[in-house]
């Protein structure tokens, strides 16, 4: 899964430009970045997740509208017990049924044949960058578009927590061994990518992410 | 008739060899869940240790090993060991099924490859407790990589962690015993 560098210099745009601003006239601005995701996804099952906030919501014919050769595509999610799915019927029909998958939500996706996913959007900031973890098992992903080690990006954990990537058709795990060895190996999610986290506690995953610092 | 009957066996098993290939995270440390174990001198196991450990599998309590040997010789420090290593297929073990396990470890300094020839050399060895894969973490049974989508592969919930000991020269004089009627029997 590869970022477009589009979003990361519009990030930084906006972040240069509102520390300009506030320079220039003692104010500050409230900037949001726009961009967008490309997600090269391979034939069959991919675990992803929708990396940016939906500028008219979440639902999935909003943020991921596809076209009449990709019917029978269908997302998993996951609710905490079970899978939930929702497949897609075609332009005139849409995702049935057209369930909602925000940033910070993991989400298998199959497909036929092999696609660039696009996604637009705003980057989550603030309390929109922040997710609930329950314990137990839950499909999740970096609310916030970044690809970086969890350790970096404040992921809360406890000793044996264990994170999946489903990866090239298997999965690979992760294992957080305390603050003095961490995560083994390296925990590091793909902008885009959902993972699995297996966690003995419920926690909040606060990122209060802005672009401006 | 007996040709339609052998054709339908012989789909039958590849049917369910195929259906059980639940998988496990060969590892002692997950969720809420930790099974160090020590060495002789009580010491959890360090990284990079040369020890050796074996995960042997059974339907019930008596368990047996595979063929080949599913083992490590991976160590994280603390006595943990395969972390984040890939999950291992257990050809005989359908996913979301809960089998009995058991590990054993061995000193395998000085190229000693199994349990049994770790004992008969007087190296350092342990054993679990047989145990019941237990359900946490959110996972429930083996892993499903056939499933759509697939689930994932639990570590060792259930084993609870060991010392490693030096055999007593008596139980070395077993374990030679017991490899000297295996290989007798053999050869009859």
């Amino acid at each position: 899964m590869r970022t477009k560098t589009l979003l990361l210099t519009a990030v930084l745009s906006a972040a240069g430009l509102a520390s300009s601003l506030s320079l220039a006239q003692g104010a500050v601005y409230s900037v949001n970045a726009v961009g967008y995701v490309n997600l090269p996804l391979p034939v069959g099952l991919s675990l992803i997740c929708n990396p940016l906030k939906g500028s008219t919501g979440n639902d999935l014919n909003t943020i991921l509208p596809l076209t009449d050769a990709d019917v029978g595509a269908t997302i998993y999610t996951y609710n905490g017990s079970a899978f939930v799915s929702t497949t897609y019927l075609g332009t005139s029909i849409g995702w049935t049924p057209n369930n909602s998958v925000a940033p910070g939500q993991g989400m298998f996706i199959s497909l036929g044949a092999a696609k660039t996913l696009t996604f637009v959007g705003e980057v989550p900031q603030g309390t929109d960058s922040n997710i609930h973890m329950n314990n137990g098992l839950s499909l999740v992903a970096s609310p916030v578009p970044q690809s970086s080690a969890l350790d970096t990006m404040l992921f809360p954990a406890d000793v044996g927590d264990t994170v999946y990537f489903y990866r090239g058709g298997s999965y690979a795990s992760s294992t957080f061994l305390g603050p003095g060895i961490g995560w083994t190996p390296a925990a590091v999610p793909g902008v885009g990518e959902g993972f699995w986290v297996s966690r003995a506690n419920a926690a909040d995953w606060n990122r209060n992410f802005s672009v401006n610092n | 008739m007996k040709k339609l009957i052998t054709i339908a066996s012989g789909v039958l098993l590849l049917n369910l060899s195929v259906l059980a290939q639940g998988t496990i995270s060969f590892q002692n440390v997950g969720p809420a869940f930790s099974a160090q174990i020590k060495d002789v001198a009580g010491n959890f196991i360090g990284a990079g240790a040369a020890v050796t450990i074996e995960l042997l599998a059974g339907t019930t309590a008596t368990v047996g090993a595979f063929t080949p040997a599913v083992t490590t010789s991976l160590w994280s420090g603390n006595g943990w060991f395969n972390v984040g290593q890939s999950p291992v297929a257990l050809s005989s073990f359908a996913g979301g099924s809960h089998p009995f396990f058991q590990v054993r470890a061995w000193d395998n300094s000085g190229g000693v490859n199994s349990y049994a020839a770790a004992l008969a050399a007087g190296k350092a060895t342990g054993i679990s407790a047989v145990w019941q894969l237990q359900d946490g973490g959110g996972l429930s049974g083996l892993g499903n990589p056939s499933a759509v989508p697939p689930t994932t592969a639990p570590p060792l919930f259930g084993m609870t962690g060991f010392q490693m000991v030096i055999p007593e020269p008596s139980t070395i004089a077993l374990g030679l015993l017991g490899a000297a009627a295996f290989l007798f029997r053999r050869r009859k």
